[in-house]
């Protein structure tokens, strides 16, 4: 009796495991990636600039080509946002292991009074010590041009009368593909974990 | 058997699959305008003098238009599709968030905040907030000439030579549509709004993936 209920069982219950793993397996396939951001749909190449990196080198957006890259702005005084957001990139290159090499983290500075690119290196280097994370400086014209053309807001707001300023800026982060489009726009908070599986994708793809 | 049985399951998913998309794809049941480039970053000034930045417009929906005080008649077709824009939203139940106005000028020279002030406002809106944005003309020609891509040319006789542009930004600083020339169709205008907002409100669990498939489709209005 029992045999007789096992094979009637058998071949059902077996075809439906193995319906559903193929279903799980067919939808894990050819389902999109769910990104982390707003994903954008550019018909044009990001903005393109060149500003002043590390050793008072250029860094040109389009010499990156072939790269995904992570564009931030802020400065280096910034008491919470821009730190934040830096240890969540360090996090992105840390999960994206073997393929951080493939990555550019740029960060803009919206403070150029006192963002050297010696002091951007400094305060780089404290956050990633291995050094994979690029200060960009540059003059306030070319910053307040390059700023608008990625909607980022940036403005000085003195708060003592000995000079001491804060500076309200845009905390999104851009995600640049490595055919130079703006890909994926994130905003403050996300995880560099999420952001690295976005770049995982897109390097695939 | 257990192998065949695999790739009938296989193929029949597949097929389903293959056939959903197509359907997707061809009937597209999900409309949406695409995310086509971010929106300028400012900080500017309004009539009153007061500050007002491009982060003023996080979760609004934002028609930009172009334009000066002193326009006159340049501008008429300009003001006439704004309050038409105006009198079809009155006529018709509020949506959150709702819709405002932002015209930039591109004579920031002669359009000072009091000038702005004192200027006549077309129409006065019934159901739309319209503020005038003024400012340096540096900052300016980087937000209307550079990022929205506006032509503008002062003439020697103090007018301005300009190609009207209207740019629906929505409430994460990313344009939507732009609509170039000085006369809009409003009905068309409104029905691509309404899909920014069906957007808005099915920006949660399943239709969200919807709406993610559609823009990955690129399922646009014609």
């Amino acid at each position: 009796m029992k045999n007789i209920l096992l094979s009637r069982w058998t071949l059902p219950v077996a075809g439906l495991v193995i319906g559903l793993v193929a279903v799980v397996v067919l939808w894990n396939a050819v389902r999109p990636h769910t990104f982390a951001g707003t994903v954008m749909q550019s018909l044009q190449p990001a903005y393109d600039f060149t500003l002043t990196g590390p050793d008072d080198l250029p860094v040109k957006l389009s010499d990156q080509h072939g790269k995904a890259v992570l564009l931030f702005f802020g400065y280096t005084s910034c008491p919470d946002i821009c730190p934040t957001t830096l240890y969540e990139m360090r996090d992105m290159l840390d999960a994206l292991g073997n393929k951080a090499g493939a990555v550019r983290v740029l960060f803009v500075s919206v403070d150029p009074e006192k963002d050297t690119p010696q002091r951007l290196k400094a305060f780089l280097a404290n956050i990633d010590p291995q050094g994979r994370l690029t200060g960009l400086t540059g003059d306030l014209d070319t910053l307040n041009e390059i700023a608008a053309q990625y909607g980022i807001f940036f403005q000085k707001r003195p708060y003592n009368d000995s000079g001491g300023y804060l500076i309200d800026h845009t905390a999104t982060v851009l995600l640049v593909d490595p055919d130079g489009y703006l890909r994926v726009v994130y905003p403050y908070g996300t995880p560099g974990a999420d952001i690295a599986a976005d770049v995982r994708y897109i390097l695939s793809h | 058997m257990k192998s065949g049985w695999l790739w009938k399951i296989a193929a029949a998913v597949g097929g389903l699959l293959v056939i959903g998309v197509l359907w997707f794809t061809l009937a597209r049941p999900v409309l949406v305008l695409p995310r086509m480039r971010l929106g300028p970053g400012y900080s500017l000034v309004d009539a009153a003098g007061k500050t007002v930045t491009s982060e003023d417009g996080r979760g609004k929906l934002t028609l930009y238009t172009f334009a000066y005080t002193r326009c006159a008649a340049d501008c008429e077709p300009l003001y006439q599709t704004l309050q038409a824009i105006d009198s079809g939203l009155a006529a018709r139940p509020a949506r959150v968030p709702s819709l405002r106005f932002v015209t930039l000028t591109l004579d920031p020279a002669r359009d000072t905040p009091e000038q702005l002030a004192s200027f006549a406002m077309p129409f006065t809106p019934r159901s739309v907030q319209w503020t005038w944005l003024t400012g340096p003309e540096k900052t300016l020609k980087n937000v209307s000439g550079g990022a929205f891509e506006v032509l503008y040319q002062p003439r020697a006789d103090g007018s301005v030579f300009f190609a009207p542009r209207y740019v629906l930004v929505d409430g994460e600083g990313i344009v939507r549509a732009v609509y170039d020339g000085a006369e809009l169709n409003t009905a068309r205008f409104l029905e691509q709004l309404d899909l920014v907002y069906e957007e808005i409100a099915q920006a949660q669990g399943a239709a969200k993936l919807a709406y993610e498939a559609a823009h990955f489709f690129a399922c646009y209005p014609h």
